[in-house]
């Protein structure tokens, strides 16, 4: 997009869609669509960290795991770019997109489900690799052992098996099966919102390093914006299935302008007890993506809503360099940022 | 899977090494009920297994001096208060109620067999081919034991019990194993491809579930020509029950499947570029074998039950062959009962086995799935 | 110097569960106190016994698990109970709780039934509590719509005789704080009432409770692992680690001025909303150890950077270092 000419893409989403249908009786008739992805437009740079942000079923996995083809994208277009070989992701059959997984990888939410029990840690790590039969045997083993110690854990720990850890260093484990391959794109989904306050530092560091190691490029799906705020580069907002901001992380955080992305600023709880936080109010319940309202999907929620909203579907637009928003009122909105927000040291004492 | 180093490890370390089996096998130690279970089951496998060995006397030996005899009392004290360590028995006489003509017998205080360990009795061929004449407990003089009493051809209830275990307890064995095939091929099949072939499979599965189990086998076990020898019709028994009984096995694979399909493991498998093929084999198969043994193991008794049922009707195996339901068919009258009760023994040892057989599955499931 | 208001102290504490491989003291030696109208705070990561503590108060620990010391003194304002002197099933915390001491949990959808409406759940809560013969349905009624409607629930009527799936999580969590508030109860223990909900949801439900807060005199004990929410809600924090509360005092001294290392260092590791740094959070290396069978020792000796030679030999003695400031760490025992 505009002024990024020196940041290359590593993969472009273009209306990306993912419906499923809603059958009923016995002939299965289809009588609408649950839009859990809904024409998605998404740049992400390389060696970039992609925040995800919003709330259970805005559709943040489904989006995560269609641009992986872990599920079939209904309509539109993932374009990878691996070097100087750009990949249409989209268009290729189930048994091509397997030629393609060692470029990307994945680190799960639970860190109790996502290793198989009954394999040993040597043989959880080695499976991508085992899979791919470009590697010898000794090979796999030196490459495990040095995987094992670079996310903090010891050679001794190869022959046990999962239960044996507890779920930071699960987690851990799984990071060197995703790193097995030197994949250049991760999706975490939720990678640390399972672990214990004093586990999830570690294991944010540890993504960093890791990053900053292999040159990876994250789309780091969270709901705690703390955590996405601390990791991201740039953050991305979703509602009811749509992106509705995407900015540079300070830039989102300070001057949102998206009104639900106000109300999301406002809802985050601060720790310290001298700062009092000035709600803006959110009107209902969260909506539905199973019955869409009409117009902007936001607006029934929304405390500046007018005509317009009700009527028209706000497309996403750059509202100022790198700065996109999907919203009519932008240009006239005032929305409050961290700063607005957060009223610190009113009542130290 | 792969070849692992053995050494020498501390104990905490051993444990985190343990493999599923090995978990299970220690949740499984636990159970106590379980493992009396386990324990009960061996031996009457054993019994069965080698039931020559641990009968009196020949299975099918009738003797008309003993008609319906009760279980012959064992005694360590003599009439003379003298005391021995190894049990024995008096002999016995028989009288004729000259009203009814019913053999009455009485104890003979005045013959004495001693009883004792590896007797030389009647020739057999252990397993068929295996010739002896040594028994386990009892004494030389025949026709004079009989733990459990004699049914009215005069032979042993006793022995025939230990050979009808045999018969039953691998009738359920059997049974189970071509349930097991067929229960997790098409289970599997219905699981993870769904679409027709489930909707077709679990349409069929439902038909059999409906039908009444009975007349099912009635009508299945009529189609037996009478030509067949015995063999031949404990393997149609075996298979017939296999055939009403791999549905509900079919729905457990199926639900299992469908569950673990989902998981976040068989997700990063295939993340990691894994074939279907290859999931199946290295993520499914493993994970919900443990649940598989737990269901065939508590299928086992539902197998006993029906093939008891089955002789016991008249429609399963017959005489000559000895199953326990066989023997309990001779006790199918009131009268019979209410004189002879001891021909009930038999079924017992079909209350034990069910039993048994799940203590055993319940510490299984418990064991299933060390994880929780 | 006047007696503090409390209504309800723990004193020393300690649960208790004997499993197959030891001796799992979830609860060790834990005391704090509510004051009348506050908010107290229990900070702490999962295993340390958080909601062992929460359980044992309402005395519904299960076996293997028994309260083995300690006392619990509830003032209702007339009169002192020691509620570990009850049977855990007797007539007398039947009495209380639900009534006087109500809870709301993390999982709103696996805490309320689903097969009872709405409705009938919180008339239950309600009749329970009320002679036999006071019992009136049509009035009970009243009050439960009246409830749903405080509780900010849409439609209450409607929802009345809704089941629980019907509900939003959002929705469903109204509804487990409308039960438990139905009695009007002095005391509200939330075990981690926000974790499963989404953040604008969070801030609305943390609004409700401290908007009943004053509307109805009621205490609050607030369970969580989160630091934000717990600056937001609490008036004072008792932080636990390991089965102990190692520091507790005024949400302003803990934050502000945290003595423990342990408390120290999680305030440290977290990400802090607005300062966003590219460098390493300073994280607490190790695991959290599992409280089976625990050495006479400090717990988070096997983590601290400040540890003494003592540390891994003597549990520290808990120590005021200022007023309403209590911490558990040799550092500060003058007679070592």
């Amino acid at each position: 997009m505009s002024e990024e000419k020196d940041r290359k893409p590593i993969l472009e989403v273009k209306g990306l869609k993912k419906y499923y249908p809603i059958e009923k009786g016995l002939s299965k008739r289809v009588v609408g669509y649950v839009k859990a992805v809904n024409d998605v437009n998404l740049t992400i740079y390389q060696n970039e960290v992609l925040g995800v942000v919003g709330e259970s079923g805005c559709g943040k996995t489904t989006l995560g795991r269609t641009i992986l083809r872990l599920l079939e994208p209904t309509d539109g277009k993932i374009i990878f770019h691996f070097g100087d070989k750009t990949v249409d992701f989209s268009a290729l059959t189930r048994q091509e997109v397997r030629d393609y997984r060692k470029y990307l990888q994945m680190i799960f939410q639970n860190p109790y489900t996502s290793l198989n029990p009954r394999m040993t840690v040597f043989d959880i790590i080695a499976e991508p690799m085992r899979l791919s039969k470009a590697f010898t045997e000794e090979q796999i083993t030196e490459r495990v052992r040095k995987l094992i110690t670079q996310v903090g854990l010891e050679v001794r720990h190869l022959n046990r098996y999962p239960h044996a850890f507890s779920g930071g260093q699960r987690q851990r484990i799984g990071i060197a099966r995703s790193l097995a391959m030197q994949p250049k794109f991760v999706v975490a989904d939720e990678a640390v919102s399972a672990l214990d306050v004093s586990i999830q530092a570690q294991i944010l560091n540890l993504l960093q390093d890791m990053k900053d190691q292999y040159g990876l490029t994250y789309m780091f799906i969270a709901h705690n914006l703390s955590v996405v705020e601390h990791i991201s580069d740039r953050v991305c907002v979703m509602y009811l299935g749509r992106v509705v901001e995407l900015a540079e992380t300070e830039e989102l955080f300070y001057h949102p302008r998206h009104p639900y992305t106000e109300v999301l600023m406002s809802a985050i709880p601060v720790a310290d007890p001298t700062t009092d936080t000035k709600r803006v109010e959110l009107k209902g319940d969260a909506g539905n993506a199973a019955h869409l309202p009409s117009g902007c999907p936001f607006h029934p929620r929304c405390r500046y809503g007018k005509e317009i909203c009700r009527q028209e579907l706000p497309q996403l637009r750059e509202i100022s360099p790198g700065h996109f928003t999907a919203c009519h009122l932008a240009d006239q909105l005032k929305l409050s940022g961290l700063e607005e927000l957060k009223l610190t040291a009113k009542k130290e004492e | 899977m792969w070849k692992k180093k053995k050494q020498k490890v501390s104990g905490e370390e051993a444990m985190y090494m343990q493999t599923q089996w090995q978990l299970m096998r220690h949740k499984f130690r636990k159970h106590k009920l379980a493992m009396f279970g386990l324990i009960v089951l061996i031996i009457l496998y054993l019994v069965g297994f080698f039931s020559e060995f641990f009968a009196t006397q020949d299975v099918y030996k009738r003797s008309t001096q003993s008609i319906n005899v009760a279980p012959t009392r064992i005694h360590w004290v003599d009439k003379d208060g003298k005391f021995s360590i190894l049990p024995f028995i008096y002999g016995k006489k028989m009288e004729e109620d000259p009203v009814t003509w019913e053999k009455i017998y009485t104890e003979d205080y005045d013959v004495k067999y001693q009883l004792h360990f590896f007797y030389k009795g009647d020739k057999y061929k252990l397993l068929g081919f295996i010739p002896g004449d040594i028994h386990f407990f009892g004494t030389e003089e025949p026709d004079v034991y009989h733990p459990f009493g004699t049914d009215e051809s005069g032979r042993d209830i006793y022995s025939r019990t230990m050979s009808a275990l045999r018969v039953s307890l691998t009738t359920g064995l059997v049974g189970v194993f071509f349930t097991f095939i067929l229960g997790s091929i098409l289970g599997g099949i219905s699981g993870y491809y769904g679409g027709v072939a489930d909707t077709i499979i679990q349409r069929i599965i439902e038909f059999l579930m409906s039908m009444p189990s009975i007349p099912l086998w009635m009508a299945l076990a009529a189609a037996f020509p009478d030509t067949w020898n015995s063999l031949q019709k404990y393997f149609a028994i075996t298979i017939i029950l296999s055939l009403v009984g791999w549905t509900s096995l079919a729905r457990v694979v199926r639900g299992k499947l469908l569950e673990l399909r989902n998981e976040d493991f068989v997700m990063a498998a295939r993340v990691a570029g894994a074939s279907d093929s290859y999931i199946i084999l290295h993520h499914l198969l493993p994970s919900f074998s443990s649940y598989l043994i737990v269901n065939v193991t508590l299928a086992i008794p539902t197998m006993i039950l029906s093939e008891t049922s089955l002789s016991f009707l008249g429609i399963g195996l017959t005489p000559p062959i000895v199953s326990l339901g066989v023997l309990l068919k001779q006790a199918q009258s009131i009268s019979t009962i209410s004189m002879y009760p001891w021909m009930m023994i038999p079924g017992i040892f079909v209350i034990i086995s069910v039993l048994a057989f799940n203590f055993v599955g319940d510490g299984l499931r418990d064991a299933a799935d060390p994880y929780k | 110097m006047a007696q503090e208001d409390y209504i309800l102290q723990v004193k020393n504490l300690s649960t208790w569960f004997k499993l197959d491989y030891g001796m799992l003291k979830a609860v060790n030696d834990v005391s704090f106190s509510l004051k009348r109208n506050q908010t107290l705070g229990i900070i702490g990561e999962s295993g340390c016994g958080k909601s062992v503590t929460a359980s044992s108060i309402l005395r519904t620990v299960t076996t293997p698990g028994k309260i083995v010391g300690g006392q619990i003194l509830y003032n209702d304002g007339k009169k002192e109970a020691d509620l570990t002197k009850y049977k855990p099933d007797g007539a007398e915390i039947r009495s209380i709780r639900g009534n006087e001491i109500s809870m709301i949990f993390q999982e709103p959808m696996a805490s309320l039934a689903p097969v009872y409406t709405i409705g009938a759940q919180m008339m239950e809560e309600i009749l329970v509590h009320t002679p036999k013969q006071q019992r009136d349905k049509k009035k009970a009624k009243e009050t439960c719509i009246e409830m749903l409607k405080a509780v900010g629930m849409p439609d209450p009527e409607q929802k009345f005789n809704s089941y629980p799936h019907q509900l939003s999580g959002g929705q469903c969590q109204r509804a487990m704080i409308a039960i438990a508030m139905v009695n009007r109860p002095k005391i509200l223990i939330a075990d981690e009432p926000t974790t499963a909900l989404d953040v604008t949801v969070q801030a609305q439900i943390n609004d409700l409770m401290k908007s009943f807060q004053k509307q109805y005199n009621m205490s609050i004990i607030y369970i969580t692992h989160d630091m934000g929410v717990i600056a937001e809600m609490a008036d004072s924090i008792a932080v636990m680690y390991l089965g102990r509360v190692v520091e507790s005092g005024s949400a302003v001294q803990i934050f502000k001025h945290p003595v423990h290392p342990y408390t120290r260092a999680l305030l440290r590791s977290m990400p802090v909303l607005g300062h966003k740094t590219t460098e390493h959070l300073p994280a607490i290396e190790g695991n959290v150890p599992v409280p089976i069978d625990p050495p006479d020792n400090c717990g988070f000796c096997t983590r601290c950077l400040e540890k003494m030679e003592m540390c891994a030999h003597v549990v520290p003695q808990t120590i005021e270092i200022e007023p309403g400031h209590f911490v558990r760490c040799h550092k500060f025992n003058p007679a070592d």
